[in-house]
């Protein structure tokens, strides 16, 4: 590999240094000095995390990430990092642990790539233990992605709140029902037809992926690719169009026409007694993304730990309590002693005594 | 220039602003003033952090330990067994001090505990060869409780100490209310869960520091009953976790401490979890060679899942904090999972 010049900064000192034989053809191209910034400003990625990968295998260390192997044909590999050197900061922004908290290249990586794919790597040479300015490409046909249009077949409406959900899903085997493994948002996504990027995480090159994409707004889902779409052939680089239909029931049976959301809500606070929680809420509607219903969701609040604990982790009163809850009084004594076969026929294991107990009709 | 002493005031700064926007949220959020607001605790962090299967696995797969994380457990195994169906996951909840002694007879895969491996029982074991793996999974959130009627404010604590000194007894009120007569000579009577949970051990710990506080303290079997405990004695003082909800009985009582102070236990390694926050593990016994870590395929898949977006929205549904990006990278590294970059 050829290299024209190198720097090295040394100590917070700049010098240009002679080139040291057989140590400085690695790295290639002009060197920029590293300003490193003092404070941390941390803005949102700019990409997605892991959509620039430099191809190594590191390890984070208080002095920056060490590369433990470098992926042949890489960026790592065409840039002139090798095993052992330590990468001490990207752009400026160190990386590895800083001050007791760790910082991920791959974070930084998405953060400061500039558009031109460019970004600078402060490296320490593992063969003299300098350190030098590497500058980086990624070249556009390296960020695996996949593109296409969103298209809506048939009249919908929805408002400036919905959000279009881009999913890719691993479909290797028949068992695999809604394994997501990379999600895009699209949040107000305007009017469609539209053009879509998904950029990709490493992914397996033995494994079968499929594409689907749905329209929500506040929980509920207003359009959707009736079927997964099979990604054939080179999936980094595949083109897809992506066309979602109109659902012919939109609601799954929520009782009061009430949005998922909203319901979640209902039931913690009907259930739990107190207000809900911005993060478990969004637990739960992360639920209903991966293909739960809402039945599930319902019985994994009133299996929740919480609401044992407000039983005192007795059997029989937890029982009770979910009786009164789902029925709106106190269960009978023929009652209570079903309960309580339902409940140790579960060996205890309360998702499934609810779940067997919301199958009977009410 | 001294990078880690900037990173220190940059993050004082931050901590401040952060408190000052957020305090009113804090105090409808949860009980405690003192939880940790220098994380991005939120599950949109974690989006890209997806369960990607290698392969499909089955047998059997036996969990045990802290009741704790019986619920997350529980979920866990649904989403895992949805994936693998062939996966034959067993369960059983006791208290942590169960789950390790179960672990290391041989008698599950994987132990769930509310608190850490402590270094001399890793290094019995790694005199006889045995590598432990003790991985976070999610954070825990513990507070001091008082009767509702106690004017305390907040309680001073250092790791070196804890919240008393390194005396084998509570002492009298006097020592935080000293202003105050009618709490000067009232005994401060401890509360806590049993001997052998995860809760204990932190209250003993938060006590006295590391060496452990070994004077009396009120057994209970369960959070709700230190809550009742401690609602019904006016010198009562426990610790309890706030995850599972304590309502409004009792008077929650937020540790004071130097910002530079961090984890009562083992820090996860690039946090700034605070005394507060107690990390909750899953651990397990692998066998090692040269070229690092050789989980057995099942178990591999069962910690890429904990460690996953799917496996921390199970921990936020029973009521935890989820990990970071970054502890989820550091807690992967330990592990030996791939991490490309």
């Amino acid at each position: 590999m050829i290299c024209r010049r190198m720097m090295f900064v040394l100590m917070g000192m700049v010098s240009v240094g002679a080139p040291v034989s057989g140590q400085e053809d690695r790295f290639r191209d002009d060197s920029i000095p590293a300003d490193a910034p003092s404070g941390r400003y941390m803005p949102p990625p700019s990409h997605a995390p892991g959509v620039y990968r430099l191809g190594i295998q590191a390890r984070n260390t208080n002095t920056g990430v060490e590369i433990a192997a470098v992926s042949p044909g890489s960026v790592a590999q065409r840039s002139g990092l090798e095993v052992g050197d330590t990468v001490i900061n990207v752009a400026g922004y160190q990386v590895g642990m800083v001050g007791g908290r760790l910082y991920d290249i791959g974070d930084e990586l998405a953060r400061r790539v500039q558009g031109d794919g460019r970004v600078e790597l402060l490296v320490r040479n593992r063969r003299d233990g300098r350190l030098v300015n590497v500058p980086v490409q990624f070249l556009a046909a390296e960020v695996a992605a996949i593109s296409g249009r969103l298209i809506a077949q048939g009249p919908v409406r929805y408002s400036p709140s919905a959000t279009i959900s881009i999913r890719l899903l691993d479909v290797t085997q028949p068992q695999w029902q809604g394994v997501v493994v990379h999600q895009m948002d699209l949040p107000n996504p305007g009017q469609l037809p539209r053009p879509y990027r998904l950029e990709l995480p490493p992914l397996n090159p033995n494994h079968r992926y499929a594409l689907e994409a749905y329209l929500e707004e506040r929980g509920q889902i207003l359009l959707q690719t009736p079927q997964a779409i099979p990604v054939a052939g080179n999936v980094q680089n595949a083109s897809i169009d992506l066309v979602m239909t109109g659902r012919p029931n939109p609601g799954p049976g929520i009782p009061g026409g009430l949005q998922p959301r909203d319901q979640i809500q209902q039931w913690i606070l009907g259930y739990l007694r107190r207000p809900p929680r911005l993060l478990e809420v969004e637990g739960w509607l992360a639920d209903l993304q991966r293909g739960k219903s809402l039945t599930s969701v319902q019985a994994g609040i009133l299996s929740s730990s919480e609401l044992f604990e407000r039983n005192r982790r007795s059997r029989d009163l937890y029982c009770a309590d979910v009786h009164q809850l789902l029925y709106g009084q106190p269960p009978t004594l023929q009652q209570m002693n079903d309960l309580k076969l339902r409940y140790d026929r579960s060996l205890g294991v309360r998702l499934r005594f609810v779940e067997d107990l919301l199958k009977q009709p009410r | 220039m001294d990078r880690n002493a900037l990173a220190r005031k940059s993050i004082v700064g931050w901590l401040a602003s952060i408190l000052l926007l957020v305090g009113l949220t804090a105090a409808q959020d949860a009980p405690s003033g003192a939880i940790d607001r220098t994380q991005d605790d939120s599950l949109e962090q974690l989006e890209t952090l997806a369960y990607r299967p290698q392969e499909l696995v089955s047998g059997p797969l036996r969990l045990a330990g802290s009741d704790t994380l019986q619920q997350a457990a529980v979920q866990w195994i649904a989403g895992f067994t949805a994936i693998h169906p062939e996966v034959q996951a067993e369960l059983s909840s006791t208290n942590s001090e169960d789950g390790w002694a179960k672990l290391q007879k041989g008698e599950c895969d994987v132990a769930l505990m509310s608190r850490p491996v402590e270094a001399a029982e890793l290094e019995r074991l790694g005199k006889e060869g045995k590598q432990v793996v003790q991985l976070t999974v999610g954070i825990d959130r513990l507070v001091f409780i008082a009767h509702p009627s106690n004017p305390i404010r907040e309680i001073p604590w250092n790791a070196e100490e804890g919240i008393l000194g390194s005396q084998s007894s509570g002492g009298n009120w006097g020592r935080w209310l000293s202003g105050q007569s009618e709490w000067n000579d009232l005994p401060i009577a401890l509360h806590g869960t049993q001997l052998g949970s995860g809760t204990r051990w932190h209250l003993e710990r938060l006590l006295n520091g590391p060496s452990a506080f070994t004077g009396q303290i009120q057994e209970h079997a369960s959070t709700s009953e230190v809550v009742e405990a401690v609602a019904g004695q006016e010198g009562a003082l426990g610790l309890v976790s706030v995850s599972h909800g304590i309502g409004d009985q009792v008077r929650v009582v937020p540790l004071a401490w130097a910002i530079e102070q961090k984890l009562v236990d083992d820090p996860i390694p690039g946090s700034l979890r605070t005394p507060d926050c107690r990390p909750l593990f899953a651990v397990a016994i692998v066998e090692s060679n040269d070229q690092g870590l050789r989980w057995p395929p099942l178990h591999r898949e069962f910690v890429e899942y904990l460690l996953s977006y799917s496996g921390q929205v199970d921990m936020v549904k029973d009521g935890f904090l989820p990990l970071t990006r970054g502890e989820i990278h550091a807690q992967r590294e330990m592990a030996g999972l791939e991490i490309q970059r």
